[in-house]
């Protein structure tokens, strides 16, 4: 299996734009869901705002562990393990996977939020990290 | 006394050889499913099965709405896939001494979910976590295992890349007439300057 560690990369390059399927058939999906117009500015404004987390009282917010920059290499607020941009320009694997965005999606907002992402919250957030 | 502490340790050692001898492999042995490195690897390192008995991966596998506040669910057959394989590769299975190690200081009556909280990990480690403990890099949690031991993924714990300056051995402010100095054989880092 080591070659499609090797591959995956190198099919991403070849084909910049698979992010662009990925992302418009998940905003559809969003769409049939009741969410409409998807802007990148809500997106941006709900990024850096603090959510408390309703145990502790802790302040939580997505750029806590993804920073501001979302070029840049980000870290996990409790082990501190480095993950890989969001930015597509970045990091071309992004926004390749549908499975594996909803996974994400579903962990981050119940963390941060402490409760799911609306289909709007979801899309505005696609909107806005692929064109980054 | 001195010849009580040395024959103590002679027996010691000869206990852990002849242990050593009866089992496959002295340290644990590396996670080889892809689900589970993946999957858990994504946030933390991927502490191998081996470093806890079965119990406790069934706790920790069934709480992970709930792992160590943060929400770390599966799908269903995925959850399942590093269940099995946690099960069969957990301490009790592995014929490590490491492993065999970790059982013997667990009671049966406990089920630990958290390795660095088990004595045997956590003891150990645990002056690295004083905020007065001055070494390179910073210890400020024990779940990043890589950061000291840099082939800990391939389940080799023993190559420990950790810088101890000599500052950190400082005696000026302590009253040596009352705290009583550990034996020369339970000091590391050689002799002092």
């Amino acid at each position: 299996m080591k070659y499609l560690r090797v591959l995956a990369p190198a099919v991403a390059m070849l084909c910049p734009a698979a992010h662009a399927d990925t992302v418009a058939e998940l905003l559809r999906q969003y769409e049939s869901l009741g969410a409409s117009r998807f802007t990148a500015s809500s997106a941006e404004s709900m990024w850096t705002k603090n959510f408390h987390d309703a145990k502790t009282g802790e302040p939580r917010r997505c750029s806590l562990c993804h920073t501001e920059d979302l070029k840049r290499n980000g870290k996990h607020a409790v082990t501190g393990k480095p993950i890989e941009p969001l930015a597509p320009s970045a990091n071309p694997k992004r926004l390749t996977d549908a499975e594996h965005i909803e996974k994400w999606f579903s962990r981050n907002c119940k963390w941060t939020l402490g409760r799911e992402c609306t289909p709007q919250e979801k899309g505005d957030f696609l909107v806005m990290i692929k064109a980054k | 006394m001195k010849t009580a502490t040395k024959l103590a340790l002679v027996a010691v050692t000869a206990a852990v050889t002849a242990q050593a001898a009866t089992y496959a492999r002295r340290d644990v042995y590396r996670s080889t499913n892809e689900t589970y490195n993946k999957e858990c690897g994504a946030c933390h390192f991927p502490y191998q099965a081996g470093w806890l008995p079965e119990r406790s991966w069934r706790a920790i596998m069934s709480t992970l709405a709930q792992h160590f506040g943060e929400n770390a669910e599966l799908k269903v057959g995925q959850r399942q896939a590093v269940l099995d394989y946690l099960v069969a590769n957990s301490a009790e299975k592995a014929s490590s001494l490491r492993s065999h190690e970790i059982l013997e200081v667990i009671r049966p009556n406990e089920t630990p979910t958290s390795i660095t909280k088990v004595l045997y990990v956590g003891g150990i480690h645990g002056g690295f976590l004083d905020p007065a403990f001055k070494g390179k890099p910073q210890v400020k949690t024990l779940a990043n295992c890589i950061t000291c031991h840099p082939k800990a993924e391939r389940g080799w714990f023993v190559p420990v890349v950790y810088e101890i300056s000599d500052e950190t051995f400082r005696t000026d402010d302590v009253d040596m007439s009352v705290s009583m100095p550990a034996p020369s054989w339970m000091r590391f880092g050689g002799k002092k300057k």
